[in-house]
């Protein structure tokens, strides 16, 4: 079981670097680097916010406590600088 | 380079603060759902449980036919009490551990009597506790009623 979840961990990590990868490379021309922030910062608050709904739906499942600290480090990370004045 | 530590000291606050707000959050959010909104029962026990014969005598085994809906898998705690009813009074008392899989089950079960007890009309009744994200629920139940009496 525990070999199981970390092989699952490893093919997810995999396919998040391939996607963010896939992602950035496709919209690396559109977007500068604050939009870059901003969409890590949704994705991780989304994904947040889906951890907290699926422990509501499902009774059984736990997220970890150190899972949404470590979320809300990232988004507190980049939101930053979406609070410091734009220089025009 | 005194600007550099302000940035810094910003960052940091900005991670200690969000990183609390999140995990303070997603530990209350559900708890809050299931301690205020989440009416739902995840395990029943359908009562009046049946038992087997209306006649027993002291130190036998009542034979009941339980129905039982669980929604998780889950470990409770089952305290069972044999209750006299002309004086509602508890003749004794029994607690197990269960282990509750998810599903519908019909259950045959032995229910053991005391040796000691007095002649008379009684029944079976019980709480089973158990925890859901942290929160503790409870299910009770009761038997029909059966009569105790030394003669064959």
């Amino acid at each position: 079981m525990t070999t199981d979840k970390i092989i699952l961990s490893i093919i997810s990590f995999a396919v998040g670097i391939l996607i963010g990868y896939i992602i950035r490379s496709s919209m690396s021309r559109d977007l500068n680097a604050n939009d870059n922030k901003t969409l890590v910062l949704l994705l991780v608050s989304v994904a947040w916010f889906v951890s907290v709904i699926v422990e509501i739906v499902n009774p059984v499942y736990h997220t970890n406590p150190m899972i949404h600290g470590l979320m809300g480090s990232i988004v507190g990370f980049f939101y930053k600088f979406e609070m410091k004045p734009k220089k025009k | 380079m005194k600007c550099d530590f302000v940035k810094l000291g910003e960052r940091i606050l900005g991670i200690l603060v969000f990183a609390t707000a999140f995990s303070v959050l997603g530990y209350m959010i559900p708890r809050i759902y299931f301690a205020t909104f989440d009416k739902t029962a995840y395990y029943f026990i359908k009562s009046p449980i049946a038992v087997e014969q209306k006649l027993y005598k002291p130190c036998d085994d009542v034979l009941v036919h339980l129905y039982r809906e669980s929604l998780i898998n889950t470990t409770a705690v089952g305290v069972k009490e044999l209750v006299l009813v002309k004086s509602n009074e508890e003749v004794a008392r029994e607690k197990d551990d269960l282990a509750i899989t998810v599903g519908n089950t019909n259950i045959d079960i032995k229910w053991a009597l005391p040796c000691n007890i007095d002649e008379g009309e009684y029944y079976f009744r019980g709480v089973v506790t158990y925890t859901v994200n942290g929160l503790e629920k409870s299910t009770t139940f009761e038997t029909e009623k059966f009569t105790v009496t030394n003669f064959n």
